[in-house]
């Protein structure tokens, strides 16, 4: 599924109409941006009822944001940063990231990684929703939006070496999973 | 495409060795799985956009003055 705005009103105008409180900007603001933002709360969660707790959540603090985004950046790009941080707010608040400075491999050696494109979206999405959730995180903040170990470090609150042992781990862990599933098939 | 996950050493050490990263998940699976999440989107249930509008406007946009119904109006006919 991808995201189509509204082909008849910019996305300025929602943003411009949500701000003074016209409704019907809001829902088309909400319709256009609530499933790619739906995708990654259930991403970072793994959880449905998290995931629209989460959806819930972010969509109050970006309309109560709103005025404060600056039209110089992508607008997708300031959401997806708002429901990233909330989904690790909550995160947080559940289960902080534990720190780990040693992790041990589980290294499969003839690994048939063909088998990834064997898997729709929604397998794909099953599997890392199975991750532990510090796994989760921190594979969906590095590998999905391409943050590096310090940024990861100073948005957890954890140190670099901690952040590439838990990624580690959840690699290691859905190599594990795509392992078994190699004679999967949709 | 080379889905080859470690080099062909049969060493474990040396494979130890390796970043970990790049030892146990090649950047071909990397990016396939990148290219699938990164566009992931799924419906939510519909009830999560009325809590949405009733928290936003009853609290932000309180104070803006509401559409007046037809018998509020009908005093300035």
């Amino acid at each position: 599924m991808s995201i189509s705005t509204h082909p008849e009103i910019p996305v300025s105008e929602m943003i411009e109409g949500c701000i003074k409180g016209n409704r019907r900007m809001q829902e088309l603001l909400y319709q256009t941006y609530a499933p790619k933002m739906f995708g990654i709360c259930l991403r970072y969660t793994g959880a449905t009822a998290d995931a629209q707790d989460v959806l819930q959540d972010g969509f109050i603090k970006a309309f109560n944001k709103l005025e404060g985004y600056k039209s110089e950046g992508s607008f997708e790009g300031w959401l997806k940063r708002i429901f990233i941080h909330t989904a690790i707010d909550q995160l947080h608040k559940k289960n902080p990231v534990q720190t780990i400075t040693d992790v041990q491999e589980n290294i499969i050696e003839d690994m048939d990684w063909s088998v990834l494109e064997q898997l729709a979206a929604e397998e794909v999405m099953e599997l890392v929703r199975q991750l532990p959730d510090s796994n989760r995180t921190i594979f969906n903040l590095f590998v999905v939006e391409g943050y590096t170990h310090k940024n990861i470090a100073e948005m957890l609150g954890i140190s670099e070496g901690t952040s590439k042992a838990q990624l580690a781990k959840a690699k290691g862990i859905l190599q594990s999973m795509l392992s078994r599933n190699r004679n999967f098939t949709p | 495409m080379n889905n080859t996950v470690c080099s062909s050493t049969s060493d474990k050490n040396e494979i130890k060795a390796l970043p970990v990263h790049e030892n146990i998940f090649p950047v071909y699976a990397t990016d396939c799985i990148k290219k699938i999440l990164s566009t992931y989107a799924a419906t939510p249930p519909e009830a999560i956009m009325k809590n949405i509008f009733e928290q936003v406007n009853s609290s932000k946009f309180s104070n803006f003055p509401q559409p007046e119904s037809p018998a509020s109006l009908h005093h300035f006919l």
